[in-house]
This record gives structure tokens, sequence and C-alpha cells, in this order.
């Protein structure tokens, strides 16, 4: 079984937290990619190299 | 226009978000759903129809199901292959439907939770999605799956869930269960409270500070063996006009009277009691998990007594 975690687009943190700990299946929704940042940026931004996250 | 190759380390999932949208009041184009798959094809893994939940404020029904195969037909004829989706409430035929044409289908529990879902998931998988021997003939997918029982207790080919980010932010992490050395993804896993700030401190056996001493070291010996520290932090009254540390942050809102003291939360050590951040990391590990010891698809389904069922 597969598990897609789901995740707000505009929330970049979160998503570069699922790639950090290499978690590939994500769900987003259309509905919160209608405003905001465009997918193809969302998904470049997210899949650069991740740096050591501060601790807040 | 030429597009730039992504380094892309995702499979996305797009849902319409049509849940959402309907609990807005919101209606979302078809045309428009179209135009921004067809735009973003080549980084989608999967991508859902664009489902019709509720019309007028009324629940899925005929209707909403006929409107929802309207729009898998728009899209399929603009050259997509959406996901197809069927919710509770709608028609049985529609399901049928589904899984006579298509390999992949979407089941929606729009917002049902709880002992009379059980029964409706039990007619589609026992009914229509299941052969005689329980084995399914199609993969399915399952809109909101947050119960473990639920994505236990069914051949899901795959399901998403929300919890794992709404349990980190409420102050907890999942725990699977400790039996003979081994840790059991496969039966309720314990969704414990670690949040130094947790309001469940004071309730027996929701927080890690109030399990027995044998429970807690499994806590413990789950979280340290992830590579994780619960963290230490202390709390002490102090004049709004303390300048914050690195190690500090205020964990009450701002009194209103200008000379009363503020509570503040000095962090001595970090981990998943201080930190939402470490608490989201050790969740995506528990689903992570979960996926690799679940049994590989397809499997079949056996109805089971709903007797007992913990949702």
């Amino acid at each position: 079984m597969k598990v897609y975690l789901v995740s707000f687009p505009d929330d970049i943190p979160i998503l570069k937290r699922l790639v950090k700990k290499r978690k590939e299946e994500i769900l987003l929704s259309y509905f919160f990619l209608r405003e905001g940042k465009p997918l193809r940026q969302v998904v470049d931004e997210i899949s650069k190299e991740p740096k050591k996250e501060g601790s807040q | 226009m030429k597009r730039r190759k992504l380094n892309k380390k995702v499979n996305l999932f797009l849902d319409s978000g049509a849940f959402s949208a309907w609990t807005q009041g919101v209606e979302i184009d078809v045309h428009d759903y179209i135009e921004f798959i067809k735009e973003h094809k080549d980084i989608l893994e999967v991508y859902a129809n664009l489902d019709v939940i509720g019309i007028g404020g009324k629940q899925p029904n005929r209707l909403t199901a006929e409107r929802t195969l309207e729009n898998q037909k728009i899209m399929e004829e603009a050259g997509l292959e959406p996901l197809p989706c069927f919710h509770f409430g709608e028609p049985f035929e529609f399901l049928q439907y589904y899984v006579e044409n298509y390999d992949y289908v979407a089941l929606g529990v729009a917002g049902n939770t709880g002992l009379k879902l059980v029964p409706w998931l039990n007619e589609c998988f026992g009914q229509y999605i299941c052969d005689g021997e329980g084995n399914p003939k199609v993969k399915v997918h399952g809109f909101a799956v947050t119960s473990l029982p639920v994505m236990l207790r069914y051949p899901w080919y795959s399901v998403d869930s929300t919890s794992w980010v709404l349990t980190s932010r409420m102050g907890s992490v999942y725990i699977p269960r400790y039996y003979n050395g081994k840790w059991v993804y496969d039966e309720n896993s314990w969704k414990i409270a670690v949040s130094s700030r947790s309001p469940d401190k004071v309730d027996a056996g929701k927080h890690i500070d109030t399990l027995s001493p044998r429970q807690k070291q499994v806590v413990l010996d789950y979280v340290h063996n992830k590579g994780y520290k619960l963290g230490t932090s202390r709390f002490e009254k102090i004049a709004q006009t303390h300048e914050v540390k690195e190690n500090e942050r205020w964990a009450e809102k701002k009194p209103k009277d200008k000379t009363a003291k503020r509570l503040l939360e000095i962090i001595d050590e970090e981990g998943i009691a201080n930190r939402y951040q470490l608490r989201d990391e050790m969740n995506i590990i528990y689903f992570q998990d979960l996926e690799k010891t679940m049994q590989e698809w397809p499997w079949p389904f056996k109805q089971k007594g709903v007797r007992g069922f913990v949702l």
C-alpha cells in the first residue's frame, strides 16, 4: 500500500521535510494550487538538496 | 515553451480539492482544472477526476455521481486519464461501472468516519471491488483515509492521509505496538502526546508523562531507535520585556496587563517534546515503516465483524 502524505502546496518547509526524509509520495490539491506559487516552482524548490534545518 | 528539466524527487498525486471547495462554497471549473493538468502532466504521477461532492449543500447522491461521471468524460475527451471517484452516499451502480471500466478507482468518504463508514466500505470491497476470493479486481485509492484500522482492514492500493501532520501539530507522535521484541504496525498504533505544552499532560495514558513506567520506556525506546530524543524544557513566569533567546519561546499569549508576567519555555535539550518539526519527521518515518510492513498488494479482503472496531 502506498501512503501519499498530504500537504499544503504553499508550505514549503513541510514539503522539504518530506523530501528530506525521502518520502516521495505526496498529495496536493488543485483547490489550494489555484493561487499562490506555481506547482513547477514548488517542485523545483523542494527537490533542491536540503540544507540542514535550523532549530526554529 | 521549452521547460527546464526538474530535479524531481517526488511522486505527486493531484486531487481536485473538491471536498475543501465544497465546504467553502467554491465551485471549481472543470476546464480550468483540465488546463492545469495539461500544463503539469509531466510532473504528476496520478491526477483525480474533478469530483462533485455536494450540490445545494446536500451530501453526495445520484445527482453528484452523475455530475462526477460527466466530468470524467469531459476530462477524457480532453485527452486526460483521470482517476475516477466514487463517494459515500452515491448509488453503487456507479462504483460497479468504474470497476468494470477502469483499473484504478478512488473512494471518497466525504467526511464520514466511524461505524457508518465500515459497513459502506464492506459493501464497496465485498460486493463490487473484490472477486469471490476477496481479491481486488482493480487498484483502489482511499481519499482521506486517516483511520489506521480502516487503512489496515481493506486491500487499498493507495491511500492519502493528513493525520501525520495534524497529529504532530497536536503535539503527538505515532508509536507502533511492541510485542516480543518487535515493532508491530498491523494493529492500531498509539498516538502519544509528547509536547511539553500539550493539554493532554493531565490525562492518564495520553501523554508520555502519564504513561506507566514500562509503557514510557517502550515509547522512549522507539523514539531513540529512530534517532530522536524526547528533549527537555523548563517553564518560567517572566517579565514581558524579556528578550527571547534562541533556545526560548513564549508559552502563552501576551497578557493584557502589561505588568503581568508571561510564561516562557526554555529549551534545555531539543527533541520531539519541544520541536514540532521533529515530530513531523517521526510521523513521516512511522508511515514509511507502516508502508514497508504492509503485505504486498493485492491481498484478499476478508469480511470481519465490526465489534470493538475503534476509529
